[in-house]
């Protein structure tokens, strides 16, 4: 359950009152218990300034249920080592912010165990790597660089396209533009 | 790794499959194996490594039959991928059985 956090604040005794009723008759839903307030309260006889905070993170069971390990990732506008295509950028800051919030992504192989059968990443337990479809929109350039090392676009021929993140203990970040042929590991930044 | 000896008897077994047959079988090149499967399975020409295959072959759960049947014609002693590829199956079955897909890896000396 989402856990929500209400504050209101209000520049006069009214709110007290309001709020001894609230409590008393209402439960612990802040919903009903701001629309009740509202009702009873005479709202037209004094100036008000209300300040509404929802604090709509995450509990720690839904963190738990969600099915992207994220823990050590972090929130961020671009990416490093540099990447010359801006329209990568974006898809993989759209990407890994979704994987964050753990948004649905939109096919059933997101997330999926990457067993690194090839070993070009570091050998670790079965299930620590995931890995995530990397959708590239129109747009984006056929050569591009990462850091000092230079791509060319493989061309796609399915919906999933040729490009993956794989995500090493929710934290991890390596990108593959090459169907899992190569790997250069990036960081999100703020610009 | 199943052995065939007889495949509309080994076929038989099963009432809703979909057969995929991959004939001439690289022996001793590892992505042009992995191509040649790629091809019969109509995965994208890109697929040459390992684990771009398990990526690849995890949207077989799309596959309208409940099992879905790769006979490979060639020696199994001589084949050194085999193994590899069976290890691939494996991780791949993880995932199609929830949605009641299942890969069976087959093998036949004749053509």
């Amino acid at each position: 359950m989402k856990k929500l956090l209400l504050t209101i604040l209000v520049s006069s005794g009214l709110f007290l009152n309001a709020t001894d009723t609230v409590n008393k008759d209402l439960g612990t839903n802040p919903i009903n218990q701001i629309s009740t307030y509202a009702e009873k309260a005479d709202l037209s006889i004094v100036q008000k300034d209300v300040n509404l905070t929802i604090d709509l993170s995450l509990s720690n069971d839904e963190k738990s249920a969600c099915q992207y390990p994220n823990d050590g990732l972090n929130y961020g506008t671009d990416v490093t080592p540099k990447i010359t295509d801006p329209v990568r950028v974006n898809a993989i800051v759209s990407l890994v912010t979704k994987i964050i919030k753990c948004e649905k992504l939109p096919y059933k192989e997101d997330g999926q165990i990457f067993i690194n059968k090839e070993g070009l990443l570091p050998q670790m337990e079965k299930g620590y790597y995931r890995e995530y479809t990397l959708i590239i929109p129109s747009g984006s350039q056929k050569e591009f660089n990462v850091g000092d090392t230079h791509f060319t676009a493989y061309p796609s021929y399915s919906g999933r396209g040729p490009e993956r993140i794989v995500i090493g203990g929710g934290s991890i970040i390596y990108y593959t533009p090459t169907h899992y042929e190569s790997f250069v590991q990036i960081k999100l930044i703020n610009k | 790794m199943i052995t065939v000896k007889n495949k509309n008897e080994f076929l038989s077994l099963f009432p809703n499959y979909r057969l995929f047959e991959v004939k001439d079988v690289p022996l001793s090149d590892k992505r042009k194996f992995i191509s040649a499967l790629a091809q019969v399975l109509n995965l994208p020409t890109y697929v040459l490594n390992w684990d771009g295959l398990i990526d690849e072959m995890r949207g077989l759960y799309k596959v309208d039959a409940e099992k879905i049947i790769i006979i490979f014609y060639t020696d199994p002693e001589k084949n050194q991928f085999l193994s590899d590829l069976s290890e691939v199956v494996e991780t791949v079955n993880e995932f199609l059985k929830d949605f009641n897909r299942e890969i069976i890896l087959a093998v036949s000396e004749i053509k």
